[in-house]
């Protein structure tokens, strides 16, 4: 696609566009291209009238004053995919009502308390299975170093150890056959940066469907203090 | 109070919009960023720009109005909203069954009727209406 937004715009155009693709899976590829045409067509137009500011401020601006990706495609998508929608939706309606149910109704601002420590705790899940993914990339790719380095010049650690005077290094029933370590080393390093990465990757769809049931959450506790404040 | 207000009013926007597309296609075919502008001067109406588009999708699947791509001096492409003959005719009955209900509210409000100009800009009374 020809590029005529400035390339800080055009990453926050593209970032805005992707969102609103991600709103029109299952429609057919065609239609989604062309609304997909259509919109960066309507925000170039809004960006190019727009003379106040820097590049940044005029391309927030014309996407603020579109709308959300889901004003723009609200109704326009067919019949079938809003139906999968709802689907899915309701099945997060149904957990939620679930945990209101069997935890707010009959506690009171306690069930509420209990709900937000749930959320937190997951959220705490949440933090470990991330750091976790992040360590194991981190320290799979140092032993791997580590490996390649035994296999490269396996000197270094005899050097190391003869230095020390202790076996810092020790390559067990490797010990005279430090490369065959090094390369057992790389490739169990290796096979743990991976699994890091895999957890990385999957660690995306449960971020997306938790925050989808903590903004879920968030909206039913901010209606309920909203109806307090109307009621008193 | 003032909340449902506000609320009440987006609500009649919406429910307008429709009918201020298809009469600002009627004066002539229109790209969505210029039947945005044509709809709104800028800051007046706080609907999204984005929601004419649900509009003209729905619009077009009744086959009120068609498009076509045009390639622009500047920029990428736009792509062209008019009008078909079954848009032109709904459009022009549905101005007409607008002008009786604008008569409906302004007498029911016991004002002096007003003659509705069948040139005029309805957009432009809607905004009155609210302002006051």
């Amino acid at each position: 696609m020809s590029n005529h937004f400035t390339p800080a715009a055009e990453k926050i155009v593209a970032d805005y566009l992707e969102k609103l693709a991600s709103l029109l899976k299952g429609m057919n590829e065609m239609d989604r291209q062309e609304i997909l045409a259509e919109i960066r067509s309507h925000l170039y137009e809004s960006f190019r009238s727009d003379g106040e500011g820097d590049e940044i401020d005029r391309a927030l601006r014309a996407l603020k004053r579109l709308g959300e990706p889901a004003d723009v495609v609200s109704s326009r998508v067919g019949a079938s995919v809003t139906q999968m929608g709802k689907k899915k939706k309701s099945l997060l309606y149904i957990l939620a009502g679930f945990l209101i149910v069997f935890f707010a109704a009959p506690l009171g601002m306690g069930g509420l308390g209990l709900v937000a420590g749930l959320l937190a705790a997951l959220a705490g899940l949440l933090v470990a299975y991330f750091a976790t993914a992040v360590v194991f990339v981190i320290s799979g790719f140092l032993c791997a170093l580590i490996g390649l380095l035994a296999i490269i010049s396996p000197d270094i650690f005899l050097e190391i150890n003869r230095w020390a005077g202790e076996a810092v290094f020790q390559f067990g029933p490797f010990q005279n056959h430090p490369q065959v370590a090094g390369l057992l080393t790389l490739i169990l390093s290796l096979m743990m940066a991976a699994l890091g990465l895999l957890m990385l990757w999957s660690g995306k769809h449960i971020w997306r469907g938790l925050r989808y049931v903590f903004r879920l959450a968030m909206d039913k506790v901010r209606s309920l203090f909203a109806r307090g404040r109307r009621l008193g | 109070m003032a909340e449902e207000t506000d609320n009440k009013i987006t609500q009649l926007r919406k429910g307008i919009l429709e009918l201020a597309v298809l009469a600002a296609l009627h004066r002539r075919s229109h790209y969505g960023y210029s039947l945005v502008r044509s709809l709104t001067t800028p800051g007046s109406l706080d609907i999204k720009e984005g929601t004419v588009y649900p509009i003209l999708a729905r619009l077009s699947r009744e086959g009120l109005v068609r498009s076509e791509w045009v390639e622009s001096s500047q920029g990428p492409p736009r792509k062209y909203y008019e009008l078909t003959a079954s848009g032109r005719s709904v459009s022009e009955s549905l101005k007409a069954e607008f002008g009786r209900l604008v008569l409906l509210v302004a007498s029911a409000g016991g004002e002096p009727q007003a003659e509705p100009d069948p040139q005029g800009e309805k957009k432009i009374a809607i905004r009155r209406k609210k302002d006051e």
